[in-house]
This record gives C-alpha cells, sequence and structure tokens, in this order.
C-alpha cells in the first residue's frame, strides 16, 4: 500500500458533487410535492406524487380550511455503506411537505385517504356550511 | 455537469411538457451487480414496460388511457396541477456486460427496482502462471 494519492480528476469531481448533496441532504430544508388539486361539488380531491414512501411515513393533517401532507423517513447515510457506490443520484430522500388551503370549508372528519403507486389520494367533503341551499319565499 | 443537464428539474424547464420526461433514477453499483430505482408515481406495473441486452436498459412508462379528461366529463374541476405526466422514459447504459435474463425487478410504492447482476465475463479473475 503507498501512501501517495494519485490525483484522479474524476473521482475528486464525483466527491465534490456528493459533498454538495450531502450538505443539501443535511440542511433541513423539506421539498415541494407535485400535487393535483380537484374540485367537484361535494368535495376536493388532492393527489400528490410521494413514490418510494409507505403508508407509515405519511402524515396527513387536517383542520377546517388546510390540510398538510408530509412525508418522510429514515436517511440512510451513505458512509456507512460504502461498497455501495452511486452512479446516478437523483431521487431526492429529503423531508416532502405540502399544504393546500381551501377557499371553502372543509370536513375533515370524513376524508378518505388512498396511497397506491406512490401516490395519496385525499378526498375531503365540504362541510355543510359551504355548500348552496335554496331559500323559499314566504 | 452532466447530472445536471439530466436532472428532471432542469428537463421540465426546457423541454415540452408532452414529451417524454426523464424520471429520477438512482444507479447504484456494487461487486457483482448494478441496481437501478426509478420513480414512477402514479403509474400501474401494467404501465411500464423494460427492454435490455448486455449494456443497456430502457424503461418506458406510459399511461394508456386518458384519465384526465374521463374526470373533467364528470364534472370534476382541475383546480391546480402539478403532476401531468403521460410518458415517462429512461436509458441507461452500463460500462460493464450484464445479465439482463437474469435480471430481478420490483415495483413497490411507485418506485421500480431493477437488480441487474453483471455478467460473469465483466468479473476479474486471476490467472495462474505456468
Amino acid at each position: 500500500m503507498s501512501l501517495v494519492r494519485y490525483f484522479n480528476p474524476n473521482k475528486e469531481l464525483r466527491r465534490i458533487h456528493r459533498n454538495f448533496d450531502n450538505f443539501a441532504d443535511n440542511t433541513d430544508v423539506t421539498y415541494l410535492a407535485p400535487i393535483d388539486l380537484m374540485e367537484n361539488e361535494d368535495e376536493y380531491t388532492i393527489q400528490v406524487s410521494v413514490p418510494g414512501y409507505s403508508k407509515d411515513e405519511i402524515v396527513v393533517e387536517a383542520d377546517f380550511e388546510r390540510v398538510t401532507i408530509t412525508a418522510e423517513r429514515e436517511q440512510v447515510n451513505e458512509e456507512e455503506n460504502s461498497e455501495l457506490t452511486y452512479l446516478l443520484k437523483e431521487r431526492s430522500t429529503r423531508k416532502l411537505s405540502r399544504s393546500v388551503r381551501f377557499r371553502k370549508p372543509i370536513n375533515p372528519g370524513e376524508a378518505k385517504t388512498t396511497l397506491e403507486n406512490g401516490v395519496l389520494t385525499v378526498i375531503i367533503p365540504k362541510s355543510e356550511e359551504a355548500k348552496s341551499v335554496n331559500l323559499t319565499i314566504n | 455537469m452532466s447530472i445536471i443537464l439530466h436532472s428532471p428539474q432542469f428537463r421540465r424547464l426546457f423541454f415540452d411538457r408532452n414529451m417524454a420526461i426523464l424520471p429520477a433514477t438512482d444507479v447504484i453499483e456494487t461487486d457483482d451487480e448494478y441496481l437501478v430505482q426509478v420513480n414512477l408515481p402514479g403509474f400501474g406495473k401494467d404501465d411500464i414496460s423494460i427492454e435490455s441486452n448486455h449494456e443497456y436498459i430502457k424503461i418506458v412508462a406510459e399511461l394508456k388511457e386518458e384519465t384526465e379528461d374521463k374526470k373533467e366529463e364528470n364534472g370534476v374541476k382541475y383546480l391546480h396541477r402539478e403532476r401531468r405526466m403521460q410518458k415517462l422514459v429512461r436509458q441507461i447504459s452500463f460500462q460493464k456486460p450484464i445479465e439482463s435474463k437474469k435480471a430481478e425487478t420490483t415495483f413497490e410504492n411507485g418506485v421500480l427496482s431493477i437488480k441487474l447482476p453483471k455478467s460473469e465475463e465483466a468479473k476479474a479473475i486471476k490467472l495462474a502462471i505456468n
């Protein structure tokens, strides 16, 4: 084993890039998950892309006007499994979060959530008071 | 630089939305195999096709029916839309030959994982001196 380390530009560049990634990974930044938001007469539907997260790693919070979706999982420390060499690393392992505020009051108690193929669907009925009624003239 | 150029965020800036989009991908190399992980949220098993030979792998995910249009017919109105992706394509070439017939694929929570063993000829052996 020699003590001289030869300069390998390719390796050095990769190391710099990895340090950049680690820096970004270690800062407490949350990323916005892409969503679709739909509305019909009775309910709102939110669809969020959270690929790679399981049920237990996703938290959905809701009140009368706002829904917040957070997906977080434990970080795998790369330095520990040094046998693995990342040739390409684009999939973010950072915390994903998204908050949606609705114009009309919602009924969070009756919300339904499903997770399928990495897409979380939240269906929330609008609250009774938000629906228009026909008034009769006496 | 190539990592930036191929990142989905960069591509989205400059390419048409109806074109095939590059899904975010990890490629991990160990002594014996390559592990490819691709984010394909919203696609089912049947929407994904994988093509491979000894040096590359190509993953195509395409939604067959226009589900969005159907929804709109049923009185559903889109208020906000970011997740539109009809077709995702990714092709990865490997430096060392792979045995694509022995590949193992799993699809879980919208992430496609493919384990590709390196072929025997790619592995280093010790030569004896006579």
